[in-house]
């Protein structure tokens, strides 16, 4: 099957855009990006259905947050640090503004939120959080900082009324 | 059963006043008013207010954990609030541990005002753990010569003492005094004294003293000097090559030269030794050395 592959993914991938892009460079309009984001989930929600849908997106996330840790964050063992240099890339690359609100890193537990993130920031109100993405993404960074395995889940949207995205992180034990 | 609009306009009129007593009321009854609960929508309405009233007044007394469950624009909003306010805290939290790098860049003239504080907390600091810093040299050091001073000394030997205990090492000290010292002041004035003192100072520091060797001025004239790990007769042999080269090195005052000479006494550390014992050995040496022509070293017997 792995050999059956067309693209693994890696960093090296999104290419040179400089070069590539010398005109138009490294920006894009942000409505472009949820139009990707947006028909790739519509189609595969018809061909795979929602759960499986949202479990595809969870992982894409999930091994974007590991490559952007790898390639954009600095590898710190200390907490401030890495939200701080985390808050500073995320709002550099016009991502979204993110808060942690609570952090137990023994316990392995964060409360945090992105506010005028990329994926549902001004989208119309649903009925069920969207950013099923993120979700992975935020995973993959926690685990990639403190070297545990994470739970993400959303548990405020914008699409379901609030005004922020907020998200709570929980590590996953080891069975016994 | 669902509000009509062939229902009585006072229902209507009852439902904003109750809902109105949820903006403006100091309190509220415990329950919501059971003649409108079943009119489509007016619990769902009530209760959202309800939650954003009690979520606004917890904010406003510092409780930021209140649970927010509902949705929609004014709920978002208040969580939002509470998501910064949140993230000050644990911001304000990392600082007081000394991450002095928190910044705000979300609260308008607040971030403002709190990045200038931390700013100003980090100068602040800063300046203070330098001013530590040089408060505790100084009082470590003897002001005159810049080797550690006698108080020092002892608390370094002390802890070369329990090390060695330890880990059942052995170590050496030598005692230094300045030979004539007296006669260098009362002849040529204290200054020149004071240069004979850094003169002897830098022959030590510069006579080859391994990192972790360390020596103080315990005394007037009299330095002393540890050797960690080190045999009585390698300790004699560095203390040959201080007092060699100090006897031919010229104290320079005043456009004039002169020379000086010091005596030695050495000692090694033996089972049941405490520092005075050890040091006493030493300068039981050391006088020895004076006794019987200056200039020498002798080692304990």
């Amino acid at each position: 099957m792995a050999d059956d592959r067309k693209y693994k993914f890696s960093w090296e991938l999104l290419g040179d855009i400089a070069t590539g892009r010398p005109n138009l460079g490294n920006k894009t309009n942000l409505e472009v990006y949820r139009l990707l984001l947006f028909t790739f989930r519509d189609v595969l929600e018809s061909h795979v259905g929602t759960e499986m849908t949202d479990r595809i997106f969870y992982e894409a996330g999930n091994l974007s947050g590991k490559e952007f840790y790898a390639n954009k964050l600095t590898p710190t063992n200390d907490l401030g640090e890495f939200v701080r240099e985390l808050q500073q890339v995320l709002k550099d690359m016009g991502i979204g503004i993110l808060r942690l609100e609570q952090a137990d890193v023994e316990a392995g537990e964060f409360v945090l939120t992105v506010s005028e993130d990329l994926d549902c920031s001004g989208l119309p109100e649903l009925d069920h959080e969207v950013c099923v993405y993120d979700e992975g993404f935020i995973a993959a960074l926690l685990e990639s900082f403190s070297g545990m395995k994470f739970k993400v889940k959303e548990i405020d949207c914008w699409c379901t009324g609030d005004r922020t995205c907020r998200f709570s992180a929980k590590a996953v034990k080891a069975e016994p | 059963m669902n509000y009509t609009s062939d229902e009585p306009l006072a229902s209507v009129d009852g439902v904003l006043k109750s809902l109105k007593t949820l903006l403006d009321a100091r309190a509220v009854p415990a329950e919501p008013p059971g003649e409108f609960i079943n009119i489509d929508g007016f619990l769902h309405l009530y209760e959202s207010l309800l939650e954003v009233r009690n979520a606004i007044l917890a904010t406003s007394v510092g409780d930021l954990n209140y649970p927010v469950r509902k949705k929609g624009y004014i709920a978002g909003t208040v969580k939002g609030l509470q998501a910064s306010l949140r993230h000050l805290t644990w911001q304000t939290k990392a600082i007081a541990s000394g991450d002095f790098t928190q910044r705000v860049d979300f609260m308008g003239e607040f971030s403002e005002a709190f990045n200038a504080m931390v700013k100003q907390l980090d100068n602040s600091m800063t300046k203070l753990n330098m001013r530590e810093q040089e408060l505790r040299k100084m009082a470590h050091t003897d002001p005159l010569t810049g080797v550690n001073n006698r108080g020092y000394f002892m608390e370094l030997m002390a802890a070369e003492l329990e090390r060695s205990r330890r880990y059942g090492h052995v170590f050496s000290v030598m005692m230094t005094d300045l030979d004539n010292f007296k006669s260098v002041n009362d002849t040529r004035g204290h200054g020149a004294g004071d240069e004979a003192l850094r003169t002897m100072a830098r022959i030590v520091q510069t006579s080859g003293l391994r990192v972790n060797d360390f020596w103080g001025r315990i005394g007037g004239e009299e330095f002393a000097v540890v050797l960690p790990e080190t045999l009585i007769a390698d300790a004699v042999a560095v203390a040959e090559r201080i007092r060699v080269t100090l006897a031919k090195t010229p104290v320079k005052y005043e456009n004039e030269e002169f020379f000086i000479t010091v005596s030695i006494g050495v000692s090694q550390l033996k089972t049941g030794d405490v520092q005075a014992t050890l040091l006493s050995r030493a300068d039981e040496a050391l006088y020895r050395a004076k006794r019987t022509g200056r200039n020498k070293i002798c080692q304990e017997t």
